[in-house]
């Protein structure tokens, strides 16, 4: 067997111990490669730059499971920590997933171990079954939900001052592992209220005609994003941390696009030749 | 390097090793036990999850004196006839509430946010502001003709028609080729997260 | 009754939701408007339909791994295994769910969810690289042109959506953005228009009796 054809065999554990190995290195060596920042990302950050700490308040709908790993989660982790920067108050509940309010925990015991309150400064309100009828539900009627995840009633909450319906949230974000479409259809289009999103990569090319279409003002699709998030903050954080990583496994799915192909004509071309 | 001594740590490293076995070495029982324990957790999770929901929004509610949430209580609990063959047509009554409900949400809705509004998003981009907008605009409304025209199969395929299916393709191999770039940073992303915890939070090599 | 009642609930529901979103004034005779009626009952409704629905697969589950267990099928090992974590995770999620201001067993659900269940789930799809990987190699080939329109886009934009992409070639970052807004938005806006024509179309066959698959009882034409 000659080493093309060799190479076409090769066991594909071979392939993801490369892959372990070109990932580990930038983790364990970072090389700190300057990044850009997409505009859809920074569209984000000024919306919640322009937001008045005083008056307004933030609805962040946490939709994703932890099977969407670190591409899902980072991104909320950082435009919570601009909030908290700014002293902005947030409210956050979901109707994607079951699992969305233990998401949304981590994020407040990080908050709470630094001293902020719950119920005053954020509210965990849980999760509420039924997905687009809920979201309509809750869209014209906040207090449709009764009890936040602690048992506190919802409109005695600090936080819920002053919120009936969605209307009162000067901004609304979606985290999710899929698209916002439930969102544009029953809240952002019939009630005109400022919403962006932020989801996983793989969703992103998906979100992008939103976005065009200006139904979405900002997309976060996931580490890298959430990576130049943090880098407009100044406060690099996991994203950032993975970026080099990030760039490495690139490169080398590319080598094996590059070496599959080049295996795949060489065979290709001597079957040919043995054919004729 | 400082090895994590919280034995939650290990068990959380030993859970992600385990699924990876099945990839890096072939099925064995330690994958089948982890496999099973994720099915497992995740259904006793919803089911725990469902159970919150059904109080706050059910009992609850009832025992203030809505007394009109019997209705969905009665017809979530025939959901469940659907187990005992003698009554199983039953459970037909709650599916066709909730297809009912999801149909009424989708139909307007879906025609108004994704056909129409994206439509007129199509046609608004072009003559854009400047040379390079309006001919990206171009492109869009004209890719977007062609892709619609690859999908009309009750037309006659004139030489039209065919050149505009054909340029439709084009366009569609490179969506999917975006979206293949994409879904190899998303895995390698949710990979990296655990490498992440592995040399960060678990070995301490970070 | 079996089967015209529930095809009568599709079609009144359905009507109640859709026209709630598009009037504003009183239903003649019923003295209430159907934003209200949506709003005040199927909405609320939903709500608890839903949840019931939540338990619908796990309850599959119990019957159908009770039965390999009971019945000492090949490998019922692990069907006990699962139906043991099922009843460990589904009883302590419910005493939390239920004691929603026991922070004590909320915080122990947290670390058996954020250290068994979440890493599973994660390692879980972690795996998803690994094929990837292996896919690239093995079966993303150049093999006519299309194929390769296809595969020098993915190539551009694995370029462009890295800093490594930006600091081998300037540009990279500037075609990646550009097959991201321009080409890709192009056909995702195709495939969105196309998706949601078939779901409006969908959406009124049900409504209409005509699709009565998921109710199952055959469908209509």
């Amino acid at each position: 067997m000659d080493l093309m054809t060799r190479l076409q065999n090769v066991d594909s554990r071979v392939i993801y111990v490369i892959l372990l190995i070109a990932l580990s290195l930038p983790l364990l060596f970072p090389m700190g490669i300057p990044m850009q920042v997409d505009p859809m990302v920074r569209a984000v950050y000024d919306i919640i730059e322009g937001l008045d700490p005083e008056t307004d308040k933030v609805l962040l709908s946490i939709d994703y499971s932890p099977g969407a790993g670190l591409d899902a989660e980072v991104s909320p982790v950082a435009v919570v920590e601009h909030l908290t920067q700014r002293g902005i108050k947030w409210v956050a509940i979901s109707f994607g997933t079951p699992d969305g309010p233990m998401m949304t925990n981590r994020i407040i015991d990080s908050l709470e171990q630094r001293g902020y309150e719950y119920g005053k400064d954020f509210a965990n309100l849980g999760y509420m079954a039924g997905e687009e009828n809920a979201i309509r539900l809750f869209a014209l009627d906040c207090l449709s939900v009764p009890t936040d995840v602690r048992g506190n009633r919802t409109a005695d909450l600090p936080v819920m001052q002053g919120i009936k319906n969605v209307k009162d949230f000067a901004f609304v974000m979606q985290f999710s592992s899929s698209g916002p479409e439930m969102w544009i259809r029953q809240v952002v289009d019939p009630m005109g209220v400022p919403f962006a999103t932020g989801t996983v990569t793989v969703s992103v090319p998906a979100i992008i005609p939103y976005y065009h279409s200006g139904q979405v003002k900002g997309i976060m699709g996931g580490v890298s994003s959430a990576a130049q998030y943090e880098l407009l903050c100044n406060n690099p954080g996991r994203g950032a941390s993975l970026m080099d990583a990030q760039s490495m496994g690139h490169l080398i799915i590319i080598l094996f696009i590059v070496l599959g192909n080049i295996g795949y004509f060489m065979t290709k071309d001597k079957k040919q030749s043995a054919g004729s | 390097m400082q090895i994590s001594t919280n034995i939650w740590q290990w068990i959380s490293v030993a859970c992600v090793f385990g699924m990876w076995s099945l990839p890096l070495y072939k099925d064995n029982p330690f994958y089948r036990v982890c496999q099973n324990v994720f099915v497992g957790s995740c259904a006793g999770h919803a089911i725990g999850i469902a159970v919150g929901n059904i109080v706050n929004y059910g009992f609850q509610p009832l025992g203030q004196g809505k007394l009109d949430l019997l209705i969905p209580i009665i017809l979530g609990l025939m959901l469940y006839t659907r187990f005992f063959p003698g009554i199983a047509w039953l459970s037909r009554w709650p599916v066709a509430f909730l297809v009912g409900v999801g149909v009424g949400q989708t139909i307007y809705t879906s025609l108004r946010s994704q056909i129409i509004n994206q439509s007129i998003a199509a046609m608004t981009k072009f003559p854009g502001q400047d040379l390079a907008s309006s001919l990206n605009g171009l492109i869009s409304l004209i890719g977007l003709l062609a892709i619609l025209t690859y999908f009309l199969f009750t037309v006659p395929q004139s030489r039209f028609v065919k050149g505009m299916s054909q340029l439709g393709r084009w366009m569609m191999m490179v969506t999917f080729g975006v979206g293949f770039g994409n879904v190899v940073s998303g895995r390698l992303s949710v990979l990296l997260g655990e490498l992440l915890k592995i040399f960060g939070d678990w070995l301490g090599m970070i | 009754m079996r089967k015209e009642a529930p095809l009568l609930i599709t079609f009144v529901v359905a009507l109640i939701v859709m026209l709630s979103q598009v009037t504003t004034g009183n239903v003649p005779g019923l003295g209430i408007s159907m934003p209200v009626l949506f709003e005040r009952y199927i909405s609320p409704w939903m709500t608890v339909v839903s949840a019931f629905s939540l338990c619908l697969a796990s309850v599959n589950l119990i019957v159908i791994h009770s039965r390999n267990v009971s019945r000492k099928q090949p490998e019922w090992i692990y069907s006990l295994i699962l139906l043991g974590s099922l009843v460990l995770y589904g009883a302590w999620c419910t005493y939390v769910q239920i004691n929603p201001d026991n922070a004590a067993a909320a915080a122990t659900y947290s670390l058996l969810y954020n250290n068994i269940l979440s890493p599973l789930m994660t390692g879980q799809w972690a795996c998803l690289a690994f094929y990837v990987a292996s896919a690239s190699y093995r079966a993303f080939r150049a093999r006519n042109l299309e194929a390769t329109v296809l595969l020098v886009s993915a190539i551009l934009v694995m370029l462009g959506a890295t800093p490594v992409g930006g600091v081998i070639w300037s540009k990279f970052p500037v075609i990646q953005r550009w097959l991201i807004d321009v080409p890709n938005m192009t056909g995702q806006r195709a495939l969105l228009i196309g998706a949601a024509i078939g779901s409006f179309v969908a959406c009124l066959r049900t409504m209409l009796g005509i699709e009565r698959s998921h109710l199952g009882i055959g469908g209509g034409s």
